[in-house]
């Protein structure tokens, strides 16, 4: 059977809802992203999260080796518009190797009035995993949480700069290659434990 | 279930706009995002900003209880239970543990919520800064620099006039160490449940247009003085005529012909329940 868009997309943003109410419990999105087209040229967790929060109303940005390709894909698929980075609601972040902080720093952040005009910044990691060296804190965390996220860590001090002045700030999603999906709201704090 | 609408009434995109709205709430405890409220088959005012966010939450694993001033027997709770439930064929329950999404008007359940649960709650005016600002650009801005002396204004006048604070629900909170809210008009009793809840609480306006949410473990606090701090409604040695409570909130009943009080549990199902449970042991013994 194939993907079905309602429930298959309730089941994805509940997940979603899940990741971000509590930040560090990493969610499997693999059941629904198993049942999507694998030919897609982007990562099945990416386009998953793409057709449950985005349409013609959301503006994106790929950063990604093979982006015409992407941005054609999900804009048919969906019918987000590509915009400039400085300009996009949603922007993903296709590829390990590609420079995540310089995408967190050209991020629209919002402004005072306006802090949920923040980008969300949907980003491929090697492999997420929990217990780790990242120890989070901050509303949804009890005490705190630890997790591992198995990429090049310079988007760390990229996102605590640019997340500095609560309410302004970008909301992260990492995925990695099994689905499975972290979430770090502006309002986690991110630290290395000692 | 009624085929003859969408899974959970809504088209796709309407679900879309409005879930994306829900997750940068949660990002951004207590401020009020804005969303394309839709037409509702009941009436602005009467629940559909909540009724909007149960049907863009709501799927097959899903078990529903809604609660209109803690009873869920009343006409708002039983036609949105129905609504919800006819057009997804969604569980239904009275139990609050059962539940994993919750839908409330004016109260927070006795039973204390877990991880893994919704709240949501329905408001009617979603502005705490709307009593003394009418301009909604205005209480934007008044966010935007934190300026807060418009709502510790007006406690301090009800202190001038009544010697004492006198919200009688909506009492505002401060959520995260930053944006003041209002919680919804639930009785100053239930404000102490917001603080530190496991579950994630979601708020709808849908006349206003506003949705917004305290995530699970998030720290809120009633506004209050150093020399008048919050408290909670009192009701003495008050306890429930049926089941017996005390220490919950209660609902002052009055007898016209005898002009007698008594006392009855607000939150109607947990009542039934303790009835139900003491009923059994009486049985057993």
């Amino acid at each position: 059977m194939g993907f079905d868009m309602i429930h298959g997309c309730q089941a994805a943003f509940r997940s979603l809802l899940d990741a971000s109410s509590y930040p560090g419990r990493i969610v499997d999105l693999s059941r629904e992203s198993g049942l999507l087209d694998v030919s897609a040229p982007i990562p099945r967790a990416a386009l998953l999260i793409a057709l449950s929060l985005m349409d013609i109303e959301v503006g994106y940005y790929v950063d990604a080796a093979r982006r015409a390709e992407a941005e054609t894909f999900v804009s048919r698929l969906c019918g987000a518009r590509p915009v400039p980075l400085e300009e996009a609601d949603f922007i993903f972040v296709l590829g390990v190797e590609r420079d995540l902080a310089r995408v967190i720093r050209g991020a629209r952040g919002g402004d005072l009035v306006d802090p949920h005009k923040g980008a969300t910044i949907v980003a491929e990691a090697e492999g997420l995993s929990e217990p780790g060296p990242l120890v989070l804190s901050g509303p949804g965390i009890r005490e705190e949480r630890r997790v591992s996220v198995s990429r090049d860590p310079g988007w760390m001090a990229a996102r605590a700069e640019k997340n500095r002045e609560f309410p302004m700030g970008v909301d992260l999603l990492f995925f990695d290659s099994r689905s499975r999906v972290l979430a770090l709201p502006r309002t986690t704090l991110v630290a290395e434990a000692s | 279930m009624n085929s003859l609408y969408n899974y959970a009434f809504f088209d796709e995109g309407s679900k879309r706009e409005i879930r994306r709205a829900i997750l940068k709430a949660v990002a951004l405890p207590g401020y009020q995002v804005p969303f394309a409220s839709r037409e509702m088959p009941i009436a602005r005012g009467w629940g559909t900003g909540g009724l909007q966010l149960t049907l863009s939450l709501v799927g097959r694993s899903d078990v529903l209880k809604v609660i209109d001033q803690g009873s869920d027997d009343s006409v708002n709770a039983v036609n949105i239970r129905k609504f919800v439930s006819g057009t997804t064929g969604v569980a239904v329950t009275e139990d609050a543990r059962e539940a994993t999404i919750i839908q409330s008007r004016h109260r927070i359940p006795e039973s204390p919520l877990r991880e893994g649960q919704v709240l949501v709650l329905q408001v009617p005016l979603p502005e705490p800064l709307r009593l003394i600002e009418p301009s909604e650009y205005k209480t934007k801005r008044l966010h935007a620099e934190r300026d807060y002396s418009g709502a510790y204004l007006v406690l301090f006048e009800e202190i001038q006039r009544y010697g004492r604070v006198a919200t009688g629900a909506d009492h505002p909170v401060e959520v995260h160490g930053r944006y003041v809210m209002a919680p919804s008009p639930i009785p100053r009793f239930d404000n102490p449940k917001l603080d530190g809840n496991p579950a994630l609480i979601l708020l709808g306006a849908g006349r206003e247009k506003k949705i917004y949410a305290v995530p699970p473990y998030t720290k809120v606090r009633s506004l209050d003085f150093e020399d008048q701090p919050f408290r909670v409604e009192d009701f003495g040695s008050a306890a429930c005529g049926l089941c017996g409570a005390s220490g919950v909130y209660l609902d002052e009943l009055v007898d016209p012909s005898t002009g007698s009080k008594t006392w009855r549990c607000n939150d109607t199902s947990e009542c039934a329940s303790r009835r139900r449970a003491s009923q059994e042991a009486a049985d057993a013994s």
